[in-house]
């Protein structure tokens, strides 16, 4: 009842949508990058969207299936293979037992998740299975995955319930409906909808300009905490001393030399840097999904609007789980 | 107190800022708002995270963004006088200030031009308060330094700042709770476990709590561990 990770790619870690409740103790939410795709994958699999996943960026990830088990992969950033046999994504699979998942490279894309039907058992620090590396809490020992960890299912997979699926010649069902793609993904220019952040009118008239009418590229240096931005400095009218205050993730905040840094999922909880932007919450998936070197523009939207696509977003989520819901 | 100001920093998450600065009064109003929210919590309401001149509440789509604007608004102008006698715990921390541990202590002494005793009994004198947790989890943001002991951030953050470490910059104390790269001056060591999963509060201080540090001598630290 079990997987075992023979290569863990780039970067793979056990996600589930966050830790809430602790940020006031300095407690980031962390959770998966990609929170639309990770609460698809477990839907699929007919979980609770909350339960962990593992989230895989770019490709190299091999997993070995110890028993045959049910589950699903959403996202971006790679291919998945069982030989030479592609894998389709937003589908329910039945991977029999002693099968080997290799994950190789896609032209877009960054971050996929793996849900498994019932779950891991992976114990809950602080409410949440997140793996927080600054910390060392979560996931297997607070920390990313490594050759030969071991994720155990929470519950034996019942057979009984099996749906009408379409058996591939390797014996791996594949059902026959499939999820819409909630999370856009691109290789190239990602727009990326913004609201003016509580300090922009404190930055010069070139900055307030050049941050919806110029073009940026994701640098090397980004990770869960942020998203480094290449292109445009910034600089504020006067310097201002700030004093901290609570950040989250979709946060564009403007460092001392002048880059912009996206705040990503395991974002720090207060900061004292100054705002310029921040992301429309239904787009940070989106960025997620976006890979160093992939170009982004601002497009400048307001509070109304960015409200108004986050609630499309939790309804286009709620379409898909009442339409699970009525297949069997 | 002035009209507070209040934005959102996301889609499901709104500021109100009272003002920004760093003033025992602002903080203590922070906190009974806090204390307020959670006592009395909205529908949708998730969390809050107070910093020393504002509060940020997180909620779910149960609950408009308007709404709660409306709501922070009028509770500010309200908050309740029994809230705001709310007073955090008293606490006396261990730190022991040998050089091998507080490994700024010297660059401090000779910026000051103040002898090591002086820094410690300086550093010891004041209560302090902790105006808010944030930069990692659980580390304490406190104040007032006596204006004696105020020297500059580093200019190049330490890689590695150990585990405990006390450190001072401009008018602020605080306690690193793991090993992270920092740019505070450390001055000290604390045996104390600041950030504890297994502990309900998961943060051995909190906002609002009132400290002082107490002196001990590197035996006494090692015999903590």
């Amino acid at each position: 009842m079990s997987i075992t990770i023979l290569k863990p790619g780039f970067m793979s870690s056990v996600q589930d949508l966050g830790r809430r409740g602790f940020q006031q103790y300095g407690v980031p939410i962390g959770g998966a990058m990609d929170k639309v795709s990770a609460a698809l994958a477990n839907i699929i699999c007919a979980n609770d969207e909350n339960e962990s996943v593992i989230e895989m960026t770019l490709h190299g990830t091999s997993i070995m299936f110890n028993e045959a088990v049910f589950c699903a992969i959403v996202g971006g950033g790679c291919k998945a293979y069982i030989d030479d046999v592609e894998l389709p994504f937003n589908r329910l699979l039945w991977i029999p037992a002693f099968i080997i998942i290799k994950t190789t490279a896609s032209a877009e894309g960054c971050r996929s998740y793996l849900a498994v039907s019932g779950g891991f058992n992976i114990k809950k620090v602080l409410g949440s299975a997140s793996t927080y590396t600054p910390s060392g809490i979560g996931g297997i020992n607070g920390r990313n995955l490594i050759t030969g960890d071991m994720l155990p299912f929470k519950r034996e997979q019942d057979l009984q319930t099996a749906p009408n699926l379409h058996m591939l010649p390797n014996g791996v069902g594949v059902s026959h409906w499939h999820t819409a793609d909630l999370v856009e993904v691109t290789a190239n220019v990602a727009i990326v909808h913004a609201i003016k952040g509580p300090e922009f009118d404190l930055f010069n008239s070139s900055s307030q300009e050049n941050i919806f009418n110029s073009e940026f590229t994701i640098s090397s240096q980004s990770n869960r905490m942020g998203y480094r931005l290449e292109g445009k400095k910034f600089a504020l009218e006067e310097k201002t001393e700030m004093v901290s205050t609570a950040v989250t993730a979709g946060i564009v905040q403007v460092t001392h030399e002048g880059d912009p840094i996206i705040l990503m999922a395991d974002a720090q909880t207060t900061g004292g840097y100054p705002r310029i932007a921040r992301i429309c919450a239904a787009d940070i998936s989106l960025l997620a999904q976006c890979r160093p070197g992939v170009k982004i523009q601002f497009e400048e939207i307001g509070e109304e609007e960015s409200l108004m696509r986050y609630n499309r977003m939790v309804e286009a989520m709620k379409k898909v789980k009442v339409g699970l819901g009525n297949l069997d | 107190m002035l009209i507070p100001r209040i934005y959102n920093i996301h889609d499901q998450a709104i500021t109100i800022e009272f003002a920004a600065e760093i003033s025992e009064e602002t903080n203590l109003h922070v906190i009974a708002l806090q204390h307020d929210l959670e006592s009395n919590p909205f529908k949708g309401f998730i969390e809050c995270v107070p910093a020393y001149g504002s509060l940020t509440v997180y909620f779910s789509e149960q609950v408009s963004a308007a709404s709660v604007r409306l709501l922070l608004s009028d509770l500010s102008d309200q908050v309740s006088n029994t809230s705001l006698a709310t007073k955090g715990k008293q606490i006396s921390m261990p730190v022991c200030y040998d050089t091998s541990l507080g490994i700024d202590l010297p660059w401090v002494s000779s910026h000051l031009d103040l002898s090591m005793e002086e820094i410690i009994s300086l550093h010891t004198s004041v209560v302090y308060r902790v105006y808010m947790i944030g930069f990692i989890p659980g580390f304490p943001y406190m104040g007032t330094l006596p204006e004696r002991l105020g020297v500059p951030r580093k200019q190049t953050p330490s890689l590695k700042i150990p585990m405990g470490s006390v450190a001072i910059a401009g008018k602020q104390t605080g306690i690193y709770p793991a090993e992270v790269p920092g740019g505070w001056q450390v001055i000290g060591r604390t045996p104390l476990k600041m950030f504890d999963t297994t502990t309900s509060a998961c943060s051995f201080l909190n906002t609002g709590d009132l400290v002082t540090f107490m002196p001990i001598t590197l035996d006494a630290f090692n015999q903590y561990s």
